[in-house]
């Protein structure tokens, strides 16, 4: 009888892989399901390391023995075998896991060293690249034309950040302490824009901006100014489209710390003797932190490289390392050096975003960097 | 009014169409330790946040010290307010959240020190000032809380419900500390509880909610022993309500005597009532068809001895059970009215399903409305 059951076990087990299928990717917490006669002893955490001996050390018989001692099949399933389940779930967990890796190793590790190489690799004719290294890539950046567009560039993600976290700040937060009702309703218009092409959202902006636009029309109808602004075409016009493509992410990102926050808190600081603007910087800023960091790094990074926006509101006079890039590489085909401005772009958001992280002190990202 | 430190006068509160407070009048004495009791959504917690400035009446007033606070926000109140949940600022340890109101007030440094240290001895936290509230046990988060809260030395302290998430224990105890505490300090407490026991054991006084409107105010003796109304009855004694002669009666479930029907022993009652007429002597029965009350089978007194009359019918036992060291019998009466009868110590014959004496001294009646 009681061998029966083992084999029954025995059996279920191993036709049974689901059954192994780890929650958690150590395999540790799990083991209570495979651990040996586990209510005789119960078996925590490290069971997958100290079970094996016991599994291995006795004969076949040896788990129906402990079936009777247990007297309760069910909490039996795998006895004696805990060794080979612990090893089948890490396999499992890291098969599971592989998509991950190799979607990182190629999509993100592989394109990057690409990328780097690529910087040191020489031009060749028309559109090739000549797999001879040089270095001659990088000092050519030193041209103040160059400077000066990376200049620029910092300047406008700058600009860009500062606008988007003042219009997204109060939105994001506002938001969150909307009724769920309201917040859902918040969130769908919210959401409507993507739902277009972003290209055809900037032609939007672009009727809006042009020389007697809508913008113009409705100013002058009102009285405000008295001949068109001809505000395409100008910097602002950048301003505004780069804020307006990027405010979501910050609004998203402080909103979802923003509802996290307990609001007894702000009432908990008001009873204690602090007015509204003090609870706020000494409460309700510090809480929100993360959300805003991360809203401010969603904001920057692209911010660097969105090149559409300046080609489209800001024609030809607002030039950007992500046009430069653009431009090297689709117009003037030196794949090299739009690689090695490319490096660059990508060195000096990190450097920004380490000295942000410094700065702002917080370690916590919402899921980034 | 001078002798009052805080006067609620007519406050009417209404969230959308549910009106949450109607018409409350609340006069505190200074260094009384008052508690609003009620069920949940009664309208006590909203009373107290109106008193604590972080919502505003519809109508009424707010006066503290004789000054009109109705229209004054929070942190120029003196009102402190320990929350349920403790609200203890997670990015604080524990002493910058005691010292919190110090610092707004630009306390300087070392004398916050000081205070912290002595507010955190008050509450037997000493040495834990490095502590993060994540670092804190619920009783512990309590303390701080209440340590930040009478830190600033708050006119009022208001309490909603602070002992609400501990385990009993810890709950009596606290309950002993606070009362302590107050005393020590001899501040004006107003306390929120939805729990009889923790009302009756700490308060000078209390004020019992429902619906938005007091039912009865007065000191422990007074709410237990003397309620009001049916709802004072049943929430505060748990006691029996009893519709007889048109009338509506409280008598608690300690005074109602149950014993087996036995022809041949005449009854005395387990709590040895002074009972020495037989049933079918007393007068008649004190029926009552228009209400559809009961016919309370007699009423008998022992003239003698001036002692109070004694009322018994009979009844069906529909269970037994022990609660809190209490053997708790209920009895269905002839007309429906159930019974509870409890008691301290030993069992009782009776079972369910058996026929029961039911019998009560008419001086433990209380008549209700």
């Amino acid at each position: 009888m009681m061998g029966r059951k083992a084999q029954l076990h025995t059996s279920t087990d191993s036709e049974n892989p689901q059954a192994a299928v780890p929650v958690d990717a150590s395999g540790g917490a799990a083991t209570p399901v495979g651990a040996p006669g586990g209510a005789a002893k119960p078996v925590d955490a490290p069971g997958g390391a100290a079970t094996p001996a016991t599994g291995e050390g006795h004969p076949a018989g040896r788990p129906g023995a402990h079936l009777s001692k247990l007297g309760a099949p069910s909490s039996a399933i795998g006895a004696g075998r805990p060794h080979a389940l612990t090893r089948r779930k890490r396999r499992v967990s890291m098969i599971l896991a592989a998509p991950l890796y190799i979607f990182t190793l190629a999509f993100v590790v592989g394109p990057l060293a690409y990328m780097v190489f690529l910087s040191f690799a020489t031009r060749d004719g028309q559109w090739g690249v000549k797999a001879v290294l040089t270095l001659s890539n990088y000092p050519k950046m030193a041209e103040p034309i160059y400077v000066t567009t990376f200049v620029n560039s910092l300047k406008l993600a700058l600009i860009t950040t500062v606008f988007v976290t003042l219009t997204g700040y109060p939105f994001g937060y506002f938001m969150a302490r909307l009724s769920p009702k309201r917040k859902g309703i918040a969130m769908f218009l919210l959401i409507i824009p993507f739902w277009t092409s972003a290209l055809m959202r900037l032609y939007g902006w672009m009727i809006v901006f042009r020389a007697n636009g809508i913008l113009d029309r409705v100013l002058m109808a009102l009285g405000i100014v008295d001949r068109p602004l001809r505000l395409l075409y100008t910097y602002p016009a950048v301003v505004v489209g780069m804020v307006y493509a990027l405010a979501p992410f910050m609004i998203y990102a402080v909103f979802s710390s923003a509802e996290k926050m307990d609001f007894h808190l702000v009432e908990a600081a008001r009873t204690l003797g602090a007015s509204a603007p003090r609870a706020f910087f000494t409460i309700t800023l510090p809480l929100t932190m993360p959300g805003l960091f991360s809203g401010v790094v969603l904001t920057f990074v692209p911010s660097m490289g969105l090149y559409f926006i300046a080609d489209l509101l800001g024609g030809n006079k607002v030039v950007l390392v992500g046009n430069l890039i653009y431009e090297q590489l689709m117009k003037v085909h030196d794949w090299p050096f739009a690689a090695a401005l490319s490096v660059v772009l990508v060195i000096l958001v990190s450097v920004f975003l380490f000295a942000y992280r410094k700065v702002a002190g917080s370690g916590e990202l919402e899921g980034l960097v | 009014m001078g002798d009052f430190l805080l006067s609620c006068e007519h406050i009417e509160k209404s969230f959308g169409a549910t009106r949450v407070l109607c018409g409350i009048n609340l006069h505190v004495r200074p260094s009384e330790f008052i508690t609003l009791l009620g069920p949940s959504g009664c309208g006590k917690t909203t009373l107290l946040r109106i008193i604590a400035g972080l919502e505003y009446p519809d109508e009424g007033k707010v006066i503290l010290d004789g000054v009109d606070m109705t229209p004054v926000p929070p942190h120029r109140r003196s009102v402190g307010m320990v929350f349920q949940n403790y609200a203890l600022f997670p990015h604080m340890n524990v002493e910058a959240n005691v010292g919190y109101s110090l610092r707004l007030k630009g306390v300087p440094k070392a004398q916050i020190r000081e205070e912290v240290a002595k507010a955190l001895h008050t509450v037997a936290l000493d040495g834990y000032g490095r502590r993060l509230p994540s670092e804190l046990s619920g009783g512990q988060s309590q303390r701080v809380a209440i340590a930040r809260a009478i830190i600033g030395k708050p006119r009022i302290l208001l309490l909603d419900e602070p002992l609400g998430a501990l385990d009993l224990q810890l709950r009596r105890q606290m309950q002993i500390e606070l009362k302590h505490l107050q005393k020590q300090l001899s501040m004006t407490f107003i306390y929120i509880t939805h729990d009889q026991e923790e009302a009756l054991t700490m308060s000078d006084r209390i004020a019992v909610m429902k619906d938005g409107r007091f039912q009865q105010t007065g000191d422990a003796t007074q709410i237990y022993d003397a309620p009001e109304t049916t709802f004072v009855a049943q929430f505060v004694g748990n006691a029996n309500i009893l519709r007889m002669d048109g009338r509506t009666y409280a008598i608690r479930s300690e005074y109602v005597r149950m014993e087996p029907v036995s022809p041949d022993k005449p009854s005395t009652g387990f709590a040895a009532a002074p009972e020495t007429a037989a049933p079918d002597t007393a007068a008649a029965a004190q029926s009552d068809g228009t209400t559809g009350a009961m016919a309370i089978a007699a009423l008998s007194g022992s003239l003698k001895t001036g002692d109070s009359p004694v009322f018994h019918t009979t009844g069906t036992v529909t269970d037994k059970s022990f609660a809190g060291g209490q053997l708790r019998i209920n009895a269905r009466l002839p007309d429906g009215t159930m019974l509870l009868s409890s008691r301290h110590g030993i069992d009782s014959d009776l079972r369910a399903g058996m026929e029961a004496r039911v019998s009560w001294d008419q001086k433990h009646m209380v008549e209700v409305h």
